[in-house]
């Protein structure tokens, strides 16, 4: 259905992106934050609307087409929008919860001289996210990618002064242009195949299963950047240098998880390359655990959910991985409610202490910030599923999914149809992803017994004390939303609120047919809710509030080397700096001396100045001025062209 | 032959303008103060630099000693001016969609294209208008006959676009030429603008001569002045005469759109010219002129066997599209002085809109070379005549202070001027050809068209030298925001209002053209329809 305001939703933060840009160094304080906030705001409350709108009957989609962006030969890009039901709800995420951390960030960034720069950049990124998903075709989308890209660059090294920030942002940015060079090639390979760039005609050209592997796997490069999986995940721990709002927003519950979604929304491309798909489910899994380990042995509590977001994602990618593209995009939605919430949690113990981000300098904050600590139990709870709140049935969903899948069943890994099959993937994927819970519930509560019980470990001169409630309310919304999330994963059919109820039809399905059964649901619930309740024993065990940080010694008594390369985060920036930066170092050093300095300043540059020059003096002697000469010059050039056209055939 | 008053019609655009003139020349008359003295010699000019300095007078410029009557107020002419060129421009906009016919006998046509160049004509003269304001009134040297001029020569242009018979072509480019002849010497006192209207008018006269030369050989071949006559000729064999004919015919008006190498007036002209008149002639005038090549080549030599075949035309234009785009280039990278860097951009870009000329000779994509070329003329004004409207604000308070036109007098403009700084960027950027900007879609579709005419080799070499371009025009850019200031402003916190409506014009123009160029392109798409068999 075309209508005519889908527009504003991007538009409005925009509008407030250049008002505060442009305009907030010089109007009152006051001003930026009413705009900022409210821009937001009205952009929710329009998709809130559209979608209450829309999501009344199955199958509606509005769209509309702003303007035609160019068109050139049979390359033909509108500037297109459309709000189904995915990205509908998406864009309620986006602007509610992202209307949240703005109000959160009044409280958070008021003393900071750059507030209005920074608001600016928080519209300007709601703006582009909501551009990525609202997005009608893959350009608009690319569009939004990289604008939230940019955000992420700007935000990340929002104080510029410090060098380690600012190389933070510069690191973001390159990893994710590395993921993003896939991505445009993806697009180029697709538009060449289908003749088109938006979704619906290219849904309508199937396409050669080459060109399909192809494609999907380049877009996947982009997604592994983006959203921050094996092996470009490096970035996303050192963006946590932006302020703890950025990383709630950007880095936890939207941006990072574009990844999910551009599979999710190009789900039709993807079930046309198994192979991709089992990569994607491969990737996912291999990161989830990943995170999860290096999660385990961080002090930064920052750097323990950025570690503990990456593996979250992988959970994401294992869902659509493994065709079960409404559970991936069901834990993007829950996750975002309790990531968000344990992000603000942190910020809020990080500002109540005066900057200080060391679990270790905390313990026993329980006493002095009771909102904080309470809502981060719930989110806590939530992500390690010891309850059965939203975060215990979407990751239940995804692995439940893995172990039943029937996408894997035919692949072989060679080119020999006889050759051994893949269908041990899916069981493997779902005891590695358990395996993987269980350690997310321990390094959480670790986490969470580190920093709220025990005893006050801090310098004296630092009391800790509660945030204003402009940062606790947020708070507590996004803790109910944690706990209340569930009603869209509960595992019940036909459930009117139930998320893969309400996006059937929306997806592809993936090849090999419905899903079988392993193992009842039941036995899969039990399961995980005996490995989180293990994780939190082995949490308790270690750091009960008698021991608190104790515990990380006994620990390290146990397993030294291991301890010691987890606290490393496994050196894996240290061989990609031997691996990756030095070689291409060298080889740039190599291409300056020889190109830059001998080839291009030595003969393009100096030469082509000197021969500038010598047709410059050429030149003065024509251009002196008589006009005598001039005549001389244009009579000649009659006759040549006199000659060119008559005599010479 | 019989005079049909409905013909009028089809001129109506032109009319406006005439109308325009007329009536500021009339209003004249009923001012009150006009003295002699004013109007001709003024009397008691400062003769020291520094009693000049002093009495904020640039050297060269009008005076009035206190003991002279104050001119009267003719700020209204600026206003006025700018009003008819806005009906013109409605005017021409109103009949875009109305059926292309012949009028006066066949000499002349009312047709989409000719309708989009009117509307491109009018266009630059209202933004003309608005630049030349301030810029008249602070160097206090406006006059009635400045607005009426640029009126009368928009006039004759709107009628070039239409001209289909050789005379008409003839009168009506002696009417533009005329007029800008006077508008470059407007400045009246001073050695350059003298200097450079002579040489303008001494050297156009010739390249008249030569374009009436052609006409006469295309007469005597076909006994004929109109261009259909000339297209049956050839369609019947054509001969030498014919062919010299054609050489010459273009050579008329390569010379007025400066194409190598009938160049060599556009750099003194250009720079002795006061700067709106400047960036009215690059826009305005290429534009008729371009409309006219086009009118002549397509209209009287534009059968594909004429146009490709043994001594086709199409050879001769990629030759000068090629010499005037590398030399065009080359010859800005030196210049030191902004105006005379843009006038050898100007030719430079000549280069460009003759590949599209070029480019039409082929029988299939004619479409998009016309349409390409209509948008690289439109987005090239909108661009070069911000960028001297920011030259002459530059210029004004330079004259005033007594400083000449160098690179060193653009530093540091970012911390003094903003807005003008961004301003001129952005015109920079437009003219370099790097998106979003308009310069970069107009050089998009032209390469397009060439490359699908299979000129590659012309659309690389066009690729090749606007890398070139590149240099000269973010010089400018670094001068205006990394160089440190040197010189202390002249005049500050002048009030911009004109000047300021034009550029913001101008911008926007460049920027929505650059980011949404497929409503332009559908205006365009009227005029092509013109030349399609």
């Amino acid at each position: 259905m075309e209508v005519g305001w889908l527009y504003l939703i991007p538009l409005l933060p925009l509008l407030g992106a250049a008002f505060n840009g442009l305009a907030g160094r010089w109007v009152p304080k006051s001003w930026v934050y009413t705009v900022a906030l409210v821009v937001v705001l009205l952009s929710f409350l329009i998709g809130f609307a559209g979608f209450v709108q829309m999501s009344g009957e199955e199958g509606t989609q509005f769209h509309e087409t702003v303007y035609t962006w160019f068109a050139v030969g049979s390359l033909h890009v509108d500037l297109a929008l459309s709000l189904d039901r995915l990205s509908g709800a998406l864009v309620l995420v986006i602007t509610g919860v992202g209307f949240l951390i703005h109000l959160y960030s009044v409280g958070y960034i008021d003393e900071d001289p750059g507030y209005w720069r920074y608001f600016a950049y928080l519209n300007l990124f709601v703006a582009a996210m909501l551009l990525l998903v609202l997005g009608d075709n893959l350009v608009a989308m690319f569009v939004g990618w990289e604008g939230v890209g940019l955000c992420s660059y700007l935000l990340i090294g929002f104080w510029f002064d410090d060098d380690a920030k600012a190389y933070a942002g510069r690191k973001a940015f390159i990893v994710n242009r590395i993921g993003d060079f896939g991505f445009l090639i993806g697009i180029f390979i697709l538009f060449n195949a289908t003749g088109h760039v938006d979704f619906a005609g290219m849904r309508a050209s199937p396409l050669p299963y080459a060109v399909a592997m192809w494609a999907a796997g380049l877009l996947f490069l982009g997604a592994t950047g983006k959203s921050a999986q094996l092996p470009l995940y490096i970035w996303l721990p050192d963006a946590m240098a932006g302020p703890t709002p950025v990383s709630a927003l950007i880095h936890a519950a939207t941006m990072v998880t574009a990844g999910v979604y551009m599979i999710a929304r190009l789900s039709f491309l993807y079930v046309q390359a198994p192979g991709i798909l089992a990569l994607v489910a491969l990737i996912g899994c291999l990161t989830a655990f990943w995170g999860a380990i290096i999660g385990t042995a961080q002090n930064d509590i920052k750097k323990v959910l950025a570690y503990s977001t990456v593996s979250q994602l992988g959970y994401m990618f294992i869902g659509v991985g493994v065709g079960a593209f409404f559970a991936g995009t069901a834990h993007l939605i829950t996750h975002a409610f309790f990531k968000a919430c344990l992000f603000l949690g942190s910020g809020a113990v990080i500002h109540g202490l005066h900057g200080e981000q060391d679990i270790a300098k905390m313990g026993g904050l329980k006493k002095y910030m009771p909102h904080t600590a309470i809502t981060f139990a719930i989110a806590t709870v939530a992500i390690t599923g010891v309850l059965p709140i939203s975060g215990f049935f979407s990751k239940d969903e995804i692995l439940a999914q893995a172990l039943n899948t029937s996408a894997f069943k035919f692949l072989t890994l060679t080119p020999d149809p006889t050759g051994p099959r893949l269908g041990f993937l899916g069981p493997l994927i779902y005891v590695l992803g358990t395996v993987t819970a269980g350690i997310t519930s321990f390094y959480m509560w670790r986490c969470y017994l580190l920093t709220f019980h025990g005893n006050y470990r801090g310098p004296e001169d630092v009391h800790p004390h509660e945030s204003p409630a402009v940062m606790t309310l947020p708070l507590w919304v996004l803790a109910i939303l944690s706990v209340v999330g569930v009603v869209l994963v509960l595992p019940i059919h036909d459930f009117p609120w139930s998320w893969e109820h309400f996006t059937d039809g929306l997806f592809a399905h993936a090849r090999g047919g419905a899903p079988g059964e392993y193992l009842p649901p039941l036995v899969t619930y039990g399961i995980a809710v005996v490995v989180a309740w293990v994780g939190f024993a082995g949490a308790w065990t270690l750091y009960k509030p008698a021991r608190n940080i104790a515990g990380d010694v006994a620990f390290e008594r146990a397993t030294p080397r291991l301890r010691r390369a987890l606290v490393n985060k496994l050196y894996v920036d240290e061989i990609y700096d031997v691996v990756v930066v030095r070689t291409v170092w060298r080889g740039a050093r190599l291409l300056w001396r020889v190109v830059d300095a001998a080839i291009i300043d030595g003969l393009l540059v100096n030469g082509s100045a000197q021969l500038v020059a010598a047709i410059g003096a050429l030149g003065r002697r024509f251009q002196n001025g008589n006009v005598q000469r001039y005549a001389a010059v244009t009579a000649l050039g009659v006759a040549a062209l006199v000659y060119l056209l008559l005599v010479r055939t | 032959m019989s005079f049909n008053a409905a013909d009028l019609q089809g001129v109506l655009p032109a009319i406006i303008l005439s109308v325009g003139a007329l009536f500021l020349l009339t209003s004249e008359v009923f001012l009150r103060n006009v003295r002699p003295a004013v109007l001709g010699h003024a009397g008691g000019i400062p003769t020291s630099p520094a009693e000049r300095v002093e009495a904020k007078l640039p050297p060269g410029a009008q005076g009035a000693s206190p003991s002279a009557v104050t001119p009267p107020d003719r700020r209204y002419q600026a206003w006025v001016a700018a009003a008819f060129a806005a009906l013109g421009l409605w005017a021409s906009l109103a009949q875009l969609g109305d059926p292309a016919i012949a009028i006066f006998n066949g000499t002349a046509a009312s047709d989409g294209f000719a309708r989009v160049v009117a509307a491109v004509v009018c266009g630059s003269l209202l933004l003309s208008c608005l630049v030349a304001f301030g810029y008249l009134e602070a160097l206090r040297a406006t006059r009635g006959e400045f607005y009426a001029l640029a009126l009368f020569s928009a006039s004759g242009m709107c009628l070039l676009g239409q001209a289909t018979d050789l005379i008409v072509i003839f009168i009506a480019l002696e009417v533009m030429s005329l007029a800008v002849y006077c508008l470059s010497a407007y400045l009246r006192r001073g050695n350059r603008p003298a200097e450079a209207a002579f040489k303008y008018f001494v050297l156009g006269s010739f390249a008249s001569a030569i374009f009436l030369y052609g006409a006469a050989l295309a007469y005597g071949a076909t006994a004929s002045t109109r261009l259909v006559d000339i297209a049956a000729a050839l369609r019947g064999g054509g001969s030498g005469l014919l062919w010299a004919a054609a050489a010459l015919l273009v050579v008329g008006f390569a010379f007025k759109v400066a194409a190598v190498p009938f160049h060599m007036w556009v750099p003194d002209v250009y720079d002795g010219a006061p700067a709106p008149v400047t960036g009215f002639m690059a826009a305005a005038v290429k534009v008729a002129a371009f409309a006219t090549l086009v009118r002549i080549l397509l209209g009287g030599f534009g059968d594909p066997v004429a146009a490709l075949g043994a001594h086709g035309w199409q050879r001769l234009v990629v030759w000068l599209a090629g010499l005037t785009m590398v030399v065009g280039n080359l010859l800005a990278i030196p210049q030191r002085s902004v105006k005379r860097m843009l006038a050898y951009s100007s030719i430079a870009h000549a280069g460009y809109l003759l590949v599209a000329v070029a480019a039409m000779a082929g029988p299939l994509p004619r479409q998009d070379a016309i349409g390409g070329l209509l948008f690289y003329l439109a987005s090239y004004g909108a661009t070069v005549i911000g960028a001297f409207g920011v030259v002459a604000i530059i210029e004004r308070k330079l004259a005033l202070s007594g400083a000449g036109d160098d690179l060193s007098s653009w530093a540091g403009l970012s911390e003094r001027h903003p807005a003008l700084a961004a301003a001129m960027s952005l015109f920079m950027v437009s003219l370099a050809g790097i998106p979003p900007t308009a310069g970069f879609m107009a050089k998009l579709t032209v390469f397009r068209a060439a490359v699908s005419a299979e000129l590659v080799p012309l659309a690389v070499l066009g690729v090749l030298t606007s890398v070139g371009g590149l240099y000269y025009y973010l010089r400018v850019v670094v001068y205006v925001y990394m160089m440190p200031t040197t010189k202390p402003d002249a005049v500050m916190g002048e009030r911009l209002v004109a000047a300021g409506l034009a550029l913001i014009g101008c911008a926007v123009l460049v920027v929505w053209m650059g980011v949404q160029p497929g409503a332009f392109a559908s205006v365009a798409q009227n005029a092509v329809a013109v030349f399609s068999r």
